[in-house]
């Protein structure tokens, strides 16, 4: 899935350690940490959302799409 | 919904306290029937004499044979009663209540297989019978089956449990 975590560039951006952002938005540093490396398989709304709000940035500045045909083969759960 | 939760905590508080006191009345039954079916068969016998072919009694492997499928409800009856205890105190599908429906899944099975096949053909084999005994009815079968989903529930929720934990 070709989603990518941008979000070390929007703490760079706004000058803030990823680690008092995790407390701002109540997550533990190994979620932080997972969530930077791309390596959780979702992100709550409410967790954007709060990102969105503390770092004053769109979701869109956190999470970047790259193409891939290959995402319309990957099965859905709840299908 | 805060209401919903509220019920769903009333009704496993009812649930656990129905599941504590089955557990504690089968300990009772498994007692009971054990001592009828050793002393109880010699009723000319005072207590003191029951009690001591009832202790005796204890030292055959079939008094312990004829208990397997009772001691695996009992654990049935027990792992409900934390699980009921968990969903009480508010758990939100945990990993301990994971492994309770999976305890409870698994000793259904067993007792099942205990009762169907385990004990008549091991009590058959202390009698130096040997061979294989079945003694099915539907209500094993059921219980067995009902074993089953409980485990498999308890599977898919552990499953579940791991994709929400991966979502932060």
């Amino acid at each position: 899935m070709p989603i990518n975590v941008t979000l070390d560039v929007m703490l760079a951006k706004r000058k803030k350690r990823a680690k008092d952002l995790a407390e701002q938005i109540g997550l533990s540093e190994t979620q932080m940490s997972q969530l930077r490396n791309g390596k959780v398989k979702g992100v709550r709304f409410e967790t954007i959302s709060k990102i969105c709000y503390i770092l004053e940035c769109q979701p869109s500045d956190i999470l970047e799409y790259i193409v891939d045909a290959g995402d319309m083969n990957t099965q859905t759960t709840g299908d | 919904m805060p209401t919903e939760t509220f019920d769903i905590r009333k009704q496993a508080y009812t649930w656990q306290a129905l599941s504590t006191m089955v557990a504690f009345l089968l300990i009772l039954y498994l007692i009971r029937d054990r001592f009828q079916s050793t002393a109880g068969i010699f009723p000319q016998m005072d207590l003191v004499q029951q009690l001591s072919v009832f202790f005796l009694s204890m030292l055959s492997p079939i008094f312990w044979v004829n208990i397997i499928a009772p001691v695996c409800y009992l654990s049935v009856a027990i792992a409900a009663s934390q699980v009921f205890g968990r969903i009480a105190k508010g758990d939100d599908f945990s990993e301990a209540m994971i492994k309770g429906l999976n305890d409870m899944g698994s000793n259904l099975m067993f007792g099942a297989c205990g009762t169907m096949f385990l004990t008549p053909t091991l009590i058959e084999w202390l009698n130096f019978r040997g061979g294989f005994k079945f003694h099915t009815s539907t209500e094993s079968f059921i219980i067995f089956i009902v074993g089953g989903a409980l485990y498999f529930i308890g599977q898919i929720g552990k499953k579940m449990r791991q994709e929400i934990d991966e979502i932060v």
